[in-house]
């Protein structure tokens, strides 16, 4: 073949190829004489298969490259609209939280972790003064009478300890307006994290108006337990009176004639209940008017005082005591007060004392943080406690009949120790005793 | 059991593994044979070509006969592979000893599998003691 011939050759190859088709044969390959033109078709070959492996593995990487955006598209859209869902939702509940900020009764104060103030509503604008504008510019201090001090420190460590409580109602917590002018306030606070910061959301009222009302019902009340003071004693002069005159009307009177010694013997009857009646109103009314100053009493001595007073009835009942005031030697309230309570408790122990027993009286006290409880327990025929604590409690209610009582004794020192600013309570079963614990508020 | 002109690919048996890994050997302190199998797959190449690399770092062997009498020309795929294989050995391989028989095709394909590996000393012979003898020429 000459070397037209074999370039004429080639060349239809190469258009093949270029063509896409390889029209070169092993067979054509191996014919060939010429080790150059055998490296050329052989060349040509593997250009052609290297060409058509190129193509398959260009259409495979397009493929996977079409999947992979098609999933990085999906997922790019899933996340689209999950952000979406989340910024509608976020949204939604800044508008919620900011329509239940904004249509408040109460003035609503929001504040970070500064103490700076960043959102408040309308009420507080109107109970403060201040602009929405101004009151961004403000903090929490701002709002208080300059007479409050340590505020900063009180807010970190409320911050701090994330707990929500409410303040004010029980003191004097006053809040200052723009003008300067002060009034009185109860305030929520409530504390929350908001991107990784704590706010203190604070609710304010206004209560002046209620504190005033407050205070014109203690004069009230105060006012009115005088006035039942006087009446009692005013009452039991003119008892007392007809007491007498009827002692003289009784001697002058024949007591032959037995209707007339029956209504007597009404008469009579009816003096007696008036006169206990009023007797136990003085002691009440004296008891609610009680406003002797707190004073700490040891327990062992006020005991030894009582056993001597009720040395009597001790003697007669065969009573025992078991004391142990070694956590709490001493106890603080009024003079009488405590006194009251300890003779109380102790002569009910005795008078309701079981049947079949001689009366054991326990006393002990304890420190019980804010309080020192005193615990008087008995085993005596006890009460069904505290379900009938009502009735025990109560202003003339009694909860046995049996024994002679008037149902003042529990009412009184119940008052005495809430006057205090403590509490009492009871504790017992039919059969097996009763204990009441009277909580006395440390000085 | 016997290597057949299949092409073996990754769904082969342990056995045909073995036998695969059997077409390798170490003939002398540093020379490793390799006898090509009719049909090449990426797999088979792979697979022969771990054993390769696992006998020159084990002996430290640096010469390579390859033995190409009963074996095709590869195709594009098995080029491919035979040629980032070989590219691999560059550092450890000193020369490269082709036996071809009369296999004219492979010759050629010698050249282009070569091309680009970085092997560049190769002698392409007849027989497979002509291919010893070279390698002997070059040591």
């Amino acid at each position: 073949m000459s070397n037209k011939d074999t370039l004429h050759k080639i060349s239809k190859h190469i258009v093949a190829i270029a063509k896409g088709k390889c029209t070169i044969s092993d067979e054509e390959i191996l014919a060939e004489k010429d080790e150059a033109v055998r490296d050329i078709l052989m060349g040509l070959t593997y250009l052609y298969e290297d060409l058509e492996l190129g193509k398959k593995e260009l259409e495979d990487l397009n493929k996977g490259l079409e999947a992979k955006v098609e999933e990085a598209t999906s997922l790019l859209q899933q996340k689209a609209s999950a952000l979406q869902e989340s910024e509608k939702k976020a949204k939604d509940s800044e508008a919620l939280f900011r329509s239940l900020i904004e249509n408040n009764v109460h003035a609503m104060v929001l504040s970070n972790d500064k103490g700076q103030i960043t959102l408040v509503n309308k009420k507080a604008t109107t109970l403060f003064g201040y602009s929405i504008e101004e009151f961004i510019q403000l903090q929490i201090k701002d709002l208080l009478p300059p007479t409050i001090k340590g505020h900063n420190e009180k807010m970190k460590a409320f911050r701090d300890k994330a707990e929500n409580r409410q303040m004010g109602g029980n003191r004097n917590l006053k809040a200052k307006r723009k003008d300067g002018s002060e009034f009185d306030v109860e305030i929520g606070l409530n504390t929350f994290e908001l991107n990784g910061r704590k706010n203190v959301l604070a609710t304010i009222d206004d209560i002046t108006i209620r504190k005033a009302n407050a205070d014109a019902l203690v004069a009230r009340t105060q006012e009115l337990q005088q006035f039942a003071y006087i009446a009692t004693h005013d009452l039991k002069v003119p008892i007392t009176n007809i007491e007498s005159f009827y002692g003289l009307l009784k001697e002058q009177l024949s007591t032959d004639d037995e209707a007339v010694y029956e209504s007597m013997q009404w008469m009579e009857k009816c003096i007696t209940q008036a006169n206990d009646k009023i007797t136990d109103l003085i002691t009440v009314s004296r008891a609610q008017g009680l406003s002797e100053p707190k004073t700490e009493h040891n327990v062992a001595e006020l005991l030894d005082e009582l056993k001597v007073l009720l040395g009597s009835e001790i003697k007669a009942t065969n009573t025992t005591f078991i004391t142990n005031f070694e956590s709490a030697p001493f106890v603080t309230l009024g003079k009488s007060a405590i006194k009251s309570v300890l003779q109380n408790l102790v002569s009910n122990s005795i008078k309701y004392k079981h049947p079949e027993r001689d009366p054991v009286i326990t006393i002990t006290t304890k420190d019980e943080g804010d309080y020192i409880s005193l615990s008087v327990k008995d085993n005596g025929i006890g009460v069904n406690l505290p379900a009938q604590e009502e009735k025990v409690f109560g202003l003339f209610q009694r909860a046995h009949d049996h024994v002679e009582g008037s149902g003042i004794g529990l009412y009184i020192i119940k008052k005495i120790i809430a006057d205090g600013g403590g509490k009492i309570t009871s504790s017992g079963k039919v059969g097996e005793g009763a204990e009441f614990k009277a909580f006395l508020l440390k000085p | 059991m016997k290597l057949t002109d299949k092409k073996y690919e990754d769904d082969s048996s342990a056995e045909e593994i073995q036998l695969l890994k059997n077409q390798v050997s170490l003939i002398a302190d540093d020379i490793i044979c390799f006898e090509e199998i009719p049909t090449q797959t990426p797999f088979s190449v792979n697979t022969c070509f771990d054993e390769i690399e696992r006998l020159v770092e084990e002996s430290g062997a640096s010469y390579l006969l390859i033995d190409l009498i009963n074996a095709n020309r590869p195709d594009a795929v098995a080029r491919k592979v035979l040629n980032q294989r070989f590219a691999r050995l560059e550092d450890s391989i000193k020369h490269t000893a082709y036996c071809t028989g009369k296999n004219v095709l492979i010759n050629t394909a010698i050249r282009f599998v070569m091309f680009g590996t970085g092997l560049t000393s190769y002698t392409v012979s007849t027989l497979r003691k002509d291919a010893l003898l070279e390698i002997e020429n070059v040591k």
